[in-house]
C-alpha cells in the first residue's frame, strides 16, 4: 500500500513539520509505503485550459514539469494526503497549482450524477482516496466550511478534516477516512 | 463621496493563452466598455500577463488604490484558478488590508450547464473580500461559458448578458453613492436543452482530437495504470 504525502514548502512551519510527521507514522504503522511531495513556488506551471491534456496527448498534460511525476505517483497511490494551507478558504497556491492539473485523470465527457447535476466522467475504473487535512492561524468557522464545501459537495471519496492543535483528534479523523482505492463516478 | 471619480478595476483571471477566446477576458473587456460609457474610470488588469511579464507588483498597486474591484474568473475544480489563487495570495502579503473603502464584486463562469456550481468560488470572493478588510457585493454566476462567446448574438444568451450587464450598471450606481446598494448574486445558463449542450460539447471533443490526430476511442487512454 501506498501513501503520497503533498505538502505546501511555502507554509513550511513547526506545526506542518509536527503536521508532516504524525502522518507519515500513522500510514507508516499501518504497512502504508510513504511517499512525500512538497510542492515549492514556480515547482509548477498553472493550467492554462488549453485541454489538450483531453484532445492532444489523452492522460498527460503537454507541459512536462513536474506535474508528470506528481499525476503518476498520485494515479498509483492508495491513498493521497493533501496537508493544505486554508487561505481565502480554499487551497494555497502551491496546492491549487497541483490539483488544477490533476485535469488529466478525467475525461472531458459529462456525465449526470445521482442528485442531476453535471461532471466529467473518470478515466480510470478506480482513485486513489483523497485526504485533504486543513490547517492554519486562526481558522474560522466560515473558512472551514467553506474548504470542506468545496472538496466535499463536489467529490466522493474524499475526508476533509482541519488541524486544530490536537494530535489525537488527527488521528482519530485519519483512521475514519477512506484508505483505499475506490471506482465509480467522481 | 469625495468629488474624485472613483476607480473600477476588473480582474480579468483566464489563465488561457489565447485570450481573444477566453470567456473571462471578454466579459472584463465589456465591463470596461460599459462603465467607461458611462462615465466611470475604468481598467482592465490581466492577471495572466501580470505573472507572466513578473509585473504583478505594478498591478498590487492598481488594486489596492482602486474603489470597486471585479474579479472575472473560470471555475477550476469548484474554486478559483490556481494563476488567480497566486496573484490574490500574493497581493494579500504585500497589502493585507485595504488602506480605504474598497468593494468587490466577481464574475465567474464555468463550463458545466449548472451556474450554481460556482457558489463556492463566489463565497472564496467573498471571504477574501473580508479578510483584506473589503466590502463584498455579489456578483454573477454564469453556467454553460462554453458557449458564452461562440453564440453571444443568440437570443437564448439574453437573459445572461443583461445580467452581467446590470451588475455593470450596479457597480457603476455605486460609484456615486455613499452607501451602495446592498449586494446581490445572480445567476444565469443559456436559455438551451441541456442535452444538446452536452451532445454538442462531446461532438467538439472529438472534432479537436481528430484535429490532433487522435482518435475518438484513444481519448481514454491511461498512462498511469497502476
Amino acid at each position: 500500500m501506498q501513501a503520497y504525502l503533498i505538502t505546501d514548502g511555502e507554509f513550511e512551519t513547526p506545526r506542518q513539520a509536527e503536521l508532516k510527521e504524525l502522518i507519515k507514522g500513522y500510514y507508516t504503522a499501518r504497512g502504508f509505503f510513504i511517499i512525500e511531495k512538497t510542492l515549492q513556488r514556480d515547482d509548477l506551471a498553472f493550467c492554462r485550459g488549453c485541454f489538450d491534456c483531453w484532445v492532444k496527448t489523452p492522460g498527460e498534460c503537454i507541459m512536462r514539469d513536474g506535474i508528470v511525476e506528481i499525476n503518476r505517483t498520485c494515479m498509483t497511490s492508495d491513498v493521497v494526503v493533501y496537508l493544505c494551507p486554508v487561505v481565502f478558504g480554499q487551497f494555497s497556491a502551491n496546492m491549487k497549482y497541483a490539483i488544477d492539473r490533476w485535469l488529466p485523470n478525467m475525461l472531458p465527457y459529462f456525465i449526470t450524477r445521482d442528485d442531476g447535476s453535471t461532471m466529467h466522467s473518470p478515466r480510470y475504473a478506480d482513485y486513489p482516496a483523497q485526504i485533504f487535512l486543513g490547517y492554519g492561524e486562526h481558522l474560522s468557522q466560515a473558512a472551514m466550511h467553506l474548504f470542506t464545501d468545496i472538496n466535499k459537495k463536489h467529490r466522493s471519496n474524499v475526508a476533509v478534516f482541519f488541524d486544530q492543535g490536537d494530535d489525537a483528534e488527527i488521528c482519530e479523523s485519519l483512521g475514519k477516512s477512506p484508505m483505499s482505492r475506490t471506482g465509480g463516478a467522481l | 463621496m469625495s468629488e474624485t471619480k472613483q476607480k473600477v478595476v476588473l480582474i480579468s483571471a483566464s489563465p488561457k493563452v489565447d485570450q481573444d477566446w477566453a470567456v473571462s477576458a471578454f466579459l472584463a473587456r465589456r465591463g470596461e466598455e460599459y462603465l467607461k460609457s458611462a462615465d466611470v474610470s475604468a481598467e482592465v488588469i490581466q492577471v495572466r500577463s501580470s505573472l507572466m511579464h513578473h509585473k504583478t507588483q505594478e498591478a498590487f498597486e492598481i488594486v489596492q488604490a482602486a474603489d470597486a474591484i471585479v474579479l472575472v474568473f473560470p471555475l477550476y475544480f469548484f474554486c478559483m484558478p490556481a494563476m488567480l489563487t497566486r496573484f490574490l495570495q500574493d497581493f494579500a502579503g504585500v497589502y493585507p488590508a485595504a488602506d480605504k473603502e474598497s468593494r468587490v464584486y466577481a464574475i465567474i463562469n464555468c463550463g458545466f450547464p449548472e451556474s450554481g456550481i460556482n457558489m463556492e468560488a463566489m463565497r472564496v470572493v467573498e471571504c477574501f473580500a473580508r479578510q483584506t478588510g473589503r466590502l463584498f457585493l455579489g456578483g454573477v454566476m454564469i453556467g454553460g461559458g462554453g458557449m458564452l462567446i461562440g453564440a453571444k448574438d443568440a437570443p437564448f444568451m439574453r437573459p445572461t448578458f443583461e445580467l452581467i450587464d446590470a451588475l455593470f450598471a450596479r457597480v457603476a450606481k455605486d460609484t456615486l453613492s455613499e452607501t451602495p446598494e446592498h449586494g446581490q448574486i445572480t445567476e444565469s445558463s443559456p436559455k438551451f436543452p441541456r442535452w444538446l449542450y452536452i451532445i454538442g460539447g462531446h461532438a467538439g471533443w472529438h472534432s479537436m482530437a481528430r484535429k490532433n490526430h487522435i482518435k475518438p476511442k484513444e481519448i481514454r487512454h491511461k498512462p498511469y495504470l497502476r
